[in-house]
Order: C-alpha cells, then sequence, then structure tokens
C-alpha cells in the first residue's frame, strides 16, 4: 500500500454534509443567482397578467392582454407543412471554423427586457457571448471526459452534433426518448419536447432535421397549436405543452415556419425548488410569463460578426 | 389528474436539467448538486464539519461569481472548485493544524492495534492516523495543500496544480517533498523495525 492509499484511507470518509448546511448553501447560492443586475436566464417569478387556462391535450383560446390570441389549430397539418416547407429551403451547411450568431430578445416577468448574443463554433469547439459590460467574452471549449465519470449534458448546441443526428422522424424520436438527461432517467414527453425546442433555439438546424423534428413533435403527446402575435409582433404558430405548474410554448413563424421564440408560462401556483425558480423562496405565480424572440440569426466567420 | 402530477414534476426535473445545460447560470444548480458533497467531504477532512459548512457553502457563492471564467458544461469543474476551496482553507490554518494534532493525540493509541493487522499480513491504514496526523501538522503548508488535493481530493498532481494556480513542476516537486517526509513518518512505525 503506498503513501497516498494510506493517507486516503486512514481516516475514512468523513460524514456527508448535514440536510441543513446543504440546504442552507444552496438557497444562499440561489439568492445569488437573483441578485439584481444578474445574467438570468429562464427564471419564472411573481406578478403578471396573462393567464392561459389548459385543460389536457386542448388549447383554450385565452386573450392574453397585449392583444396576443392564441386560437387552437390542427397541429398535425400544420407540422406537416412546416416539415415540407423546411425540407424545400436552400441550405448552405456551415464550415467547422465558422459560427452560428444568433440575437434574442427576452422579455422577463417584471417586463424588463434584455438583449442576449451569442456565437457558437459550429464545431462545437467555441462558444462567445456579450457580457454585462458589453464586452465580447469568447470560450474555446476543451472536452475532457469527466473524472467522475458521469454523463456529460448534452451537446446539442453545434451544428456538427446537430447534423449528425437522425433525419428520419422514428429514428430521431428513439434517439431522443434514449437520452440519459439526468441521474439515469431517460426523459419523457415533455422533456423531448423541450430538447427539441431548444436545439432549435440554441442551434442551425439543418433542414432535413428541422423536417424531422417537427414530424416527430407531431407525435409527443399532449403536444397543442395554437396562433398568437408574438412580442415583435410577428405571427406565429404556439406549439404548447404544459408540464406541472409550466406551460412552455415552441413560436413558429407562420409564413416561413422559422423558429421565433419560446414563451414559458406559469399556469398555477408552486413552490419549486429555489434553484429552479430563480429566487430565494422557490415561488412561482400563475400568470407570469417569460418571454424569448429571436431576433435575427446568421452564419459568421468570427465571433463578434453579426452577418 | 392528480394522480399524474408526481409523474409531470419528474418530468419537470428533467427539463430543467437540459435548460441547465443550455445556459449557464442555471448549470449551476447542477453544479452545484453534483459537487457539493465532494467539496464539502474535503473541507471537513482538512478543517472538520462545521467550519467545512462554510468553506463549501462559500466556494459555490464564489465559484458563480467567476463562472464566466469557466465553462462549466464541458471542462471538468473539480480543479477550479478545489482551488477555490483551498484558498478558502487556507484561511484556517491554525484551526487545521489544531484538528490534527488532535487526531495525532487519538491516532497514538491505535498503534497497538497495528500488529496484529500487520501479522495478519494487512497492513490498517487506520492504525497509522497518529503518525500521519503527526506528520501533517509538521508539514510546510504548502506542501500540505498539493499532497491533500492529491490524496484526499483525488486530483492529479496536473490537476492539484491548476487548482493552486501554481506551474506543475512545482506541484511535483511540493507533491515529492510532502510524500518523503509522510513515507518517513511511517517507517518509524514500531513494527517496521
Amino acid at each position: 500500500m503506498d503513501d497516498l492509499t494510506i493517507l486516503h484511507d486512514a481516516w475514512g470518509a468523513p460524514e456527508p454534509p448535514s440536510h441543513r448546511a446543504r440546504t442552507r448553501a444552496r438557497s444562499r447560492l440561489a439568492s445569488r443567482a437573483d441578485r439584481p443586475g444578474r445574467d438570468r436566464r429562464r427564471q419564472v417569478v411573481a406578478a403578471g397578467a396573462a393567464v392561459v387556462a389548459i385543460a389536457a391535450g386542448v388549447t383554450v383560446a385565452q386573450n392574453l392582454g397585449s392583444g396576443r390570441v392564441d386560437v387552437p389549430v390542427a397541429a398535425g397539418q400544420v407540422l406537416e407543412r412546416a416539415a415540407k416547407t423546411a425540407e424545400q429551403q436552400p441550405f448552405t451547411a456551415p464550415r467547422d471554423d465558422q459560427w452560428v450568431y444568433s440575437q434574442d430578445r427576452i422579455t422577463w416577468q417584471d417586463g424588463r427586457t434584455e438583449t442576449q448574443d451569442r456565437w457558437r463554433r459550429a464545431d462545437g469547439g467555441g462558444e462567445a457571448f456579450i457580457d454585462e459590460h458589453g464586452k465580447l467574452q469568447v470560450q474555446m471549449i476543451p472536452r475532457p471526459p469527466d473524472r467522475a465519470g458521469k454523463p456529460a449534458p448534452p451537446l446539442l448546441d453545434n451544428y456538427k452534433t446537430l447534423a449528425s443526428l437522425p433525419t428520419d422522424p422514428a429514428a430521431l424520436m428513439r434517439w431522443a426518448y434514449a437520452q440519459d438527461i439526468s441521474n439515469g432517467n431517460s426523459p419523457k414527453d415533455a422533456v423531448v419536447y423541450l430538447l427539441f425546442a431548444g436545439m432549435l433555439r440554441n442551434g442551425l438546424v439543418p433542414p432535413d432535421l428541422q423536417a424531422a423534428m417537427f414530424r416527430a413533435i407531431k407525435q409527443i403527446p399532449g403536444v397543442t397549436l395554437g396562433t398568437t402575435i408574438d412580442v415583435l409582433g410577428r405571427p406565429a404558430y404556439a406549439l404548447g405543452q404544459t408540464d406541472d405548474w409550466l406551460h412552455q410554448e415552441l413560436l413558429l413563424d407562420k409564413q416561413t415556419y422559422a423558429y421565433l421564440g419560446q414563451r414559458s408560462t406559469v399556469v398555477r401556483d408552486a413552490t419549486i425548488d429555489p434553484m429552479k425558480a430563480g429566487n430565494a423562496t422557490g415561488k412561482v405565480t400563475k400568470g407570469s410569463t417569460v418571454v424569448d424572440a429571436r431576433v435575427t440569426t446568421a452564419v459568421v466567420d468570427k465571433p463578434g460578426e453579426r452577418r | 389528474m392528480q394522480a399524474a402530477t408526481d409523474t409531470v414534476a419528474a418530468w419537470r426535473a428533467d427539463a430543467e436539467l437540459i435548460e441547465r445545460s443550455w445556459r449557464d447560470p442555471d448549470r449551476f444548480a447542477e453544479v452545484f448538486d453534483r459537487y457539493y458533497d465532494d467539496i464539502h467531504g474535503y473541507a471537513a477532512r482538512r478543517l472538520g464539519a462545521s467550519l467545512a459548512d462554510d468553506v463549501a457553502s462559500e466556494t459555490f457563492l464564489i465559484a458563480f461569481d467567476r463562472r464566466r471564467r469557466f465553462d462549466l458544461a464541458y471542462a471538468d469543474a473539480r480543479p477550479w472548485l478545489y482551488g477555490i476551496a483551498s484558498n478558502l482553507i487556507a484561511r484556517h490554518r491554525r484551526a487545521e493544524v489544531r484538528r490534527y494534532r488532535a487526531l495525532a493525540k487519538a491516532g497514538a493509541g491505535a498503534v497497538f492495534d497495528a500488529e496484529a493487522e500487520q501479522v495478519a499480513g494487512r497492513l490498517d491504514a487506520r492504525a497509522l492516523r497518529g503518525r500521519l496526523a503527526a506528520a501533517l501538522v509538521d508539514l510546510p503548508h504548502r506542501e500540505r495543500e498539493v499532497l491533500l488535493l492529491v490524496a484526499w481530493a483525488q486530483l492529479s498532481c496536473e490537476e492539484a496544480a491548476q487548482a493552486l494556480g501554481i506551474p506543475a513542476g512545482t506541484a511535483r516537486s511540493r507533491l515529492h517533498r510532502a510524500r518523503r517526509r509522510t513515507r518517513a513518518s511511517l517507517e518509524e512505525a514500531p513494527w517496521t523495525t
């Protein structure tokens, strides 16, 4: 036995942290994340006048206050048209060393808006963003395996990975449901839907994959379709799914079926994990919404370039 | 409807995790859940449970504030987190040494049991506690830091260098010196003569 092993084994493993210490540490972290001026993301809390009522499998038409009206539409037909449109789009794949730029406008539940500029290298080798001081930050991403042997989060935000996914709807569904999302759990319907929505948000999705994705979404139970006007005034289809306290919508352009953004609405008051709520108390209030709107996207040669 | 609530809540948890992996501030909850126990355990070995509560909590607050300097989704976060924890632990140097002194006293009585273990052909690391703790008291802080990152946090020597922000060669030579001293103290054990 060498000295390092002896030293490691001498006192055995320490007592695990107490539940109280862990909870306290976690809520301190949540409060820190909630500090004003922080770069907050999909945090759904407090006030907000929008009301969305969802019954199992049916989108109910509701006036959302700012002239937005949800009208139920036959989801299958629209998704099939979306798939066909995607297939007919001219498309040039980016080079590995090019960057996919996107600008999104986030409207928080308190009405505050924030513009996010992101660049993702096509081969997944880097990410760039504008920090809180307006400065471009570029991070080249090394990829050592997780030493603890735990699965890394899915790397679905780069073109190269997306381009490698199955483009047959059934195979894509099998792939999605086979993903090990967290702690060995395979994703459920709501997660698969979010997985697709996230791929559209974060990546440049090749048209054949886009078509497969739309046809796959058709088969996800509980996904509904409505029409609406998004925060930038664009007519949109809203693909929605309700999961416990949260209704998530994916917005697609009514003409081109391009990704327009996402909308998250709290459908009932709930107390959840503070880290997930993004505030110290973990309370989320019915009617709160957070909206993501895609302003523009482009393939560029360098991070910082916008077209 | 009510029957489905638990299942739906479980879906939600998974969905949140995906969101987090895509959006960096939220990735932080995952980082916390993944590494809190490890960091706490390491601090507890060096400082005891109650100071470990503070050190572990503070480690993640500092890490959160500095998250822009580190891509949490892709690289191994351990050296980075252990580095922050090491700096916090270093503020409690006296408490750390007091702890090893106490362990040295507590471990002194165990040496006799070890002789039986030795006869049985099996060296029980626990029996060496007293001498190890005494060796830790005597080690210079900078050497001890590297040694314990390797022995207790199970970092490689390169990762320990990365954690402490020192050149790899420096970490190697500190580790070498620390191990030589530790071995020397183990060799003084009575049954080896």
